[in-house]
């Protein structure tokens, strides 16, 4: 098969120079042949009957203060982290420039 | 040596500071050094003057591979993604090294976020194998593996998801331990495949390793995967178990991806531990020919959706002058991962990807059901399992030109175990022509690590541990 890098590079939020894409083929072409071998088999239940004990969705063992959380941040305002826009403003206000 | 007030731990870990200053410009091993570290010795050496009762490893230096946090102390992935990250926060295992008194040295050089076999793949710096600095020390736990086999280190954490703390421990002849899936807390080690991976502890013997395994060993309600069970003391029970310990031989290991050098090493110290009384049995394990694509299928998924977190928004990198969210998300995680991280992530999301999921991803999941039962099966006539750790000798660094497809193919000694939830050991055993070590493993039962330490015990008991 061949590796289509470009639209999985996509996928995960990559993206791959134009120069290395060729590499990038190979190696992508070379790993998919090497884990597809895996035989057919007869279906089966794919969860186990053992499910994990989970303790309640309540926050009782975390005492990381916000602020301390925040301090990694590349940027934050008022207790937010901020970040671009997610539709350039140009394009909100129907300007295409 | 410190209860008997022969040298302070602030001697101690003078000593190893020494011992750094003088190999790593060679050996390379640390990415961050502790700077409190001998305020920590200090405190240490003021109770012991009090006569407070402490834990047998206070005041003994531990390294920490990279990828497992620590408060106020840079924690990299060795990746440019998190190259000025401190966390908040201790991982629960450097929580009970900081509870046990132990003095932490500082974090060591891996292969970027875990993925690799030669710690080659760090963003920072290449690692060198003590024994013979031409030749890589394995991976990706490559820095704890070299600093405790150079003496930069009495101890070392490292973290295992295929055998990375296993590989990198028989190349650099130390004991690696990779405890049974679930017994050691995951809380804070920066994930790469949850479902497989484990932190495991790097150490020059079986006596040390039993210290630092039941220190880190136990139920935490903050990682759901952890066993809610009790812990023997590893250490009290440490015994020659060799009389009488049956060790199952699965030719599936010993076919022809491996060496005649590395081979005819490990069936040696199986012959010295069944002169000293173990029974070697003969045994199959079909499914380990599909391990290594079962592994990859299932760590890669599991990659790509952990390092999607990656983004650039709430931590690590963070491309500049971006123009909107997604040009964010696709350039700091460009600028940020590695070409090997960058492969793994696209390989994760290909096999979970619509039309090929049932084609990759479900027949792996398949195949690991298929090994852990297989490895239930031969454990009804043995009580460890034998293997090589790494199938080829040594390779140097930068040298033998293999595709990524052939780099993987060396996992296939140490994933199957991954795969099944198993502990397994690494010690040494001998070495290759070059003077670098070569390990043997033994895969134990789940929650055996017991039967595996004694075992390892034993053959350095006989002589066979080949540490130097």
């Amino acid at each position: 098969m061949n590796f289509d890098v470009r639209k999985i590079a996509e996928l995960s939020y990559l993206k791959i120079d134009d120069e290395r894409l060729g590499d990038f083929e190979n190696d992508m072409n070379s790993l998919a042949e090497m884990v597809g071998g895996l035989p057919e088999s007869d279906d089966e239940p794919l969860i186990p009957d053992n499910f994990m004990k989970l303790r309640p969705d309540v926050n009782d063992c975390c005492v990381i203060s916000r602020d301390e959380l925040l301090a990694g941040a590349p940027e934050t305002c008022g207790g937010c982290v901020c970040v671009p826009n997610a539709v350039p403003i140009q394009e909100r206000n129907g300007d295409s420039r | 040596m410190l209860r008997r007030k022969m040298c302070t731990a602030s001697e101690i870990l003078a000593d190893i500071k020494r011992r750094i200053s003088e190999k790593e410009s060679e050996i390379g091993a640390y990415i961050t050094l502790n700077e409190n570290a001998e305020a920590e010795a200090e405190l240490v050496d003021n109770a012991l003057a009090e006569g407070t009762e402490l834990h047998p490893l206070a005041g003994i230096p531990i390294a920490v591979k990279d990828n497992i946090s620590t408060k106020k102390i840079r924690t990299t992935c060795a990746s440019k993604m998190l190259e000025d990250y401190i966390p908040s926060f201790d991982a629960a295992a450097v929580e009970k090294l900081r509870a046990a008194n132990a003095v932490i040295i500082g974090k060591t050089n891996m292969d970027e976020f875990a993925m690799g076999s030669s710690t080659e793949n760090s963003a920072f710096k290449v690692t060198r194998n003590p024994h013979n600095p031409d030749f890589i020390p394995g991976g990706s736990s490559g820095g704890s593996a070299a600093a405790t086999a150079c003496g930069e280190t009495i101890l070392a954490l490292g973290s295992d998801t295929g055998g990375s703390v296993r590989q990198p421990a028989s190349l650099c002849g130390v004991v690696g331990l990779k405890p049974t899936y679930g017994s050691v807390s995951r809380y804070g080690l920066i994930a790469f495949a949850s479902s497989i991976e484990q932190i495991g502890t790097l150490a020059r013997n079986a006596e040390d390793t039993v210290l630092l395994y039941g220190l880190i060993c136990g139920h935490d309600r903050r990682d759901a995967t952890t066993v809610n069970r009790s812990y023997p003391d590893f250490a009290a029970k440490l015994r020659n178990n060799l009389s009488g310990l049956r060790i199952g031989v699965p030719p599936e290991y010993f076919g022809n991806e491996a060496e005649d050098t590395v081979k005819a090493v490990v069936m040696r110290t199986l012959h010295a531990m069944e002169r000293n009384g173990a029974k070697l049995v003969k045994i199959s394990l079909p499914g380990v020919k599909h391990a290594v694509a079962a592994y990859y299928v299932i760590a890669s998924a599991e990659a790509s959706s952990n390092l999607a977190r990656f983004d650039g928004v709430r931590f690590g990198r963070r491309a500049k002058d971006c123009s909107n969210l997604r040009e964010m998300y696709v350039r700091s995680r460009s600028e940020g991962f590695g070409d090997e991280v960058k492969r793994r992530i696209m390989l994760g999301t290909f096999v979970l990807s619509e039309g090929y999921y049932d084609a990759y991803y479900k027949k792996a999941k398949l195949m690991q059901l298929k090994i852990s039962s297989e490895f239930d099966s031969a454990f009804e006539s043995c009580d460890v399992i034998a293997a090589p750790v790494f199938p080829v000798k040594a390779i140097k660094i930068g040298g033998r030109d293999m595709s990524p497809a052939e780099r993987c193919a060396a996992d296939i000694c140490t994933v199957s175990a991954n795969l099944a939830g198993l502990p397994a050991i690494s010690t040494p055993c001998g070495k290759d022509g070059f003077g670098v070590p070569i390990g043997i493993q033994l895969i134990g039962k789940q929650f055996g690590e017991q039967t595996l330490l004694n075992a390892v015990y034993g053959l350095e008991q006989i002589g066979g541990a080949g540490n130097d």
